[in-house]
């Protein structure tokens, strides 16, 4: 077996045995748990309030609209945003912490006496770390579909857990992202505990406060429910409207493409109808609708994998303290 | 720096309490500056303090411009036009995201604060030396909560004067808006204290320092992010911004229940309501279609929660095992 794949071996190994991932995944199922109840909540209240209303107006002799619209996967939004957030962190740790405890111990230096390259140290980390976030999202796909069944009595269709495959393969390449991020910071930085602050402010600008500027800049959003719905404005006015105002909405809009986040989140929402505009489209539509979505992931990605394997192993690293 | 700390401790033998709280609290702020975490959080609020300004008074202007538009397309195409739902905007509505940033930025730098403060102490094995001599853990902790109290209150401070120069540049100000800033920093003070008492917490009782750091944040999570989830209806990321989209709870017995039992323990979204309340922007209230408490009842929320996390903060000091410091990394 080759160097990297032993590495690798036992980064899987160690992870499993660490207690703070068990309290991750514990964490991640109870909030998958509570936002999807929520979503069920809130989906009923609002199809008892369309009820109420509905009676109401067929008494007065008036039209009813249609009823809202159950689609199995926009019940996922709370679970999308809490991967945003927490599993950007969860990849933050998973990087430093491979990195701290051999630095910590002095480990590295160890195996660096050995007939082992820092390429394949880099190379067995990174895909130890890949396979344990790939079945982390795996498990917790499985969860879902199976809380579904036993929540809601809701069996999801091929196409729809096809959708939760792509899920999968997203949130771990976004996840991956950051635990490459942090990876390199805990090489590169001399004091290990100011590498894990300063991936955790790089986390807060990127996860929360670049997504939060771009939502707080959106004019539509300065209205509970929408401006332009609150003014009967439909959508093609909306954008004719929006069009006079290109230069701001091109800086919004370059705010939030800043974010890994918003990509990420863009591209789930969208395969997930969470937007609503991608609700009863077909997925090849969908995909190509947000395809610089994906571009963006990829370039960060490779950006990722350039600075680790290439970058890391050309200059110098901290192997102690 | 660990010879300087056991030179240090042995000074302080003989001197009276007062005198170590604030030689200790002196050296703690030293190391901090020293260690740039002090002047990373400063640096983070001030900017924030910038940027809630001026994105506030760019959204303004441009929703203002927006609304002159859409009713002139309306007129256009003979339809009614609405009144503007911007035609009264409250003075300080500027600063809306700042009560944003207090929330999700502000209490989580106040857990790296807390945990800077103990987790020097561990790494450099004070704590274990200290706490294996008939010293007294009160003022151990005591010296901890002085050196919080006046880092978290200078960095308030500043970014307090950045939020009224920068009001007073684009907008009017007068001295009921000054007063209400004030207020408003009182109030993030207490709120954010806890957070810096929650990671001292961690900081004492984990094993590693890992755990010191992970734990905190997970709490923090769950009080940011899912209390405001399961007591509102308000999904994670929605939850971030000032205006919070429409959710009706009411149409749910079991939200409507769920929302009776949490919401007193939403420490995050009484400050919201409170600082809303003070600086006279409409909180969220409308939007979930709940009712708020008083006040009175959200100031005696947000000090229960700076006295229970203090308490804890306490708790953990007396209970602290010396024996641990070597395992901590």
């Amino acid at each position: 077996m080759s160097n990297t794949f032993i590495i690798a071996q036992k980064e899987w190994k160690d992870i499993i045995r660490s207690k703070t991932f068990i309290y991750i995944l514990i964490l991640l199922a109870i909030l998958t748990l509570i936002s999807l109840i929520v979503s069920i909540l809130v989906f009923n209240s609002q199809l008892t309030e369309y009820n109420n209303a509905a009676t109401q107006l067929q008494q007065q002799g008036r039209d009813v609209g249609l009823p809202p619209q159950l689609y199995p996967l926009n019940l996922l939004r709370g679970t999308v945003d809490y991967i945003e957030i927490i599993g950007a962190m969860l990849g933050i740790l998973l990087g430093y912490l491979c990195i701290a405890k051999e630095r910590n111990t002095k480990a590295l230096k160890l195996l660096l006496t050995r007939p082992i390259t820092k390429g394949e140290i880099v190379r067995g980390k990174i895909l130890g770390n890949t396979l344990f976030i790939l079945s982390l999202m795996t498990i917790m796909a499985v969860f879902i579909v199976f809380l579904f069944a036993l929540i809601s009595g809701l069996f999801l269709s091929n196409s729809e857990l096809f959708k939760i495959f792509l899920f999968i393969i997203i949130s771990t390449v976004y996840v991956l992202i950051f635990f490459m991020l942090s990876f390199f910071l805990s090489l590169k930085q001399k004091n290990l505990t100011r590498a894990l602050i300063t991936c955790f402010i790089i986390w807060l600008v990127i996860v929360l406060i670049l997504p939060q500027i771009g939502d707080t800049m959106d004019p539509d959003n300065q209205v509970p429910g929408g401006l332009f719905k609150s003014m009967n404005v439909d959508k093609p006015t909306e954008k004719l409207i929006m069009s006079r105002f290109g230069t701001y909405e091109t800086i919004r809009n370059g705010i939030e493409e800043s974010s890994i986040t918003k990509h990420y989140e863009r591209a789930v929402f969208a395969i997930f109808g969470i937007k609503s505009i991608y609700n009863g489209k077909s997925l090849s539509f969908t995909l190509l609708d947000t395809i610089s979505n994906y571009y963006w992931i990829l370039g960060f990605l490779i950006l990722g994998l350039y600075i680790d394997y290439i970058y890391l192993s050309k200059t110098k690293i901290y192997l102690s303290g | 720096m660990r010879t300087l700390w056991r030179k240090y401790i042995f000074q302080l033998r003989g001197k009276m309490e007062i005198e170590y709280i604030r030689e200790s609290s002196k050296k703690d702020i030293m190391l901090l500056l020293r260690d740039y975490t002090v002047i990373v959080i400063l640096v983070v609020f001030i900017a924030m303090s910038i940027a809630s300004c001026y994105i506030g008074w760019s959204a303004q202007h441009i929703v203002n411009g927006v609304y002159s538009e859409t009713a002139k397309q309306l007129a256009l195409e003979n339809k009614p036009v609405p009144p503007s739902p911007f035609s009264i905007v409250p003075q300080l509505a500027l600063l809306k995201n700042m009560i944003i940033y207090v929330v999700l930025i502000g209490s989580l730098l106040a857990i790296i604060l807390g945990h800077a403060l103990i987790s020097n102490d561990r790494k450099n094995g004070i704590s274990k030396v200290l706490f294996s001599k008939p010293f007294s853990r009160t003022d151990y902790l005591a010296g901890k909560l002085v050196t919080a109290s006046v880092l978290i209150s200078i960095i308030l401070l500043l970014s307090m004067i950045a939020n009224i120069i920068f009001v007073s540049l684009l907008s009017r100000i007068t001295l009921q808006s000054i007063i209400s800033i004030v207020i408003f920093y009182i109030i993030s003070f207490f709120f954010l204290s806890g957070f810096i008492f929650i990671g001292m917490y961690f900081s004492i009782r984990a094993d590693n320092s890992t755990q010191a750091i992970l734990l905190p944040i997970i709490i923090w999570i769950v009080i940011i992010f899912v209390i405001p989830e399961l007591g509102s209806a308000l999904y994670p990321t929605s939850s971030l911004n000032p205006v919070l989209p429409d959710t009706n709870i009411l149409g749910s017995p079991i939200l409507v229940t769920i929302h009776s039992v949490i919401y007193p323990f939403s420490v995050s979204e009484q400050y919201k309501a409170l600082s809303a309340t003070n600086l006279g922007i409409s909180s969220g209230a409308q939007a979930t279609n709940t009712s708020e408490y008083p006040p009175l009842i959200q100031i005696l929320i947000i000090i229960m929660w700076m006295v229970v996390t203090v308490a804890g903060a306490y708790i953990a000091t007396k209970r602290f095992d010396p024996s641990l410091g070597e395992q901590y990394e």
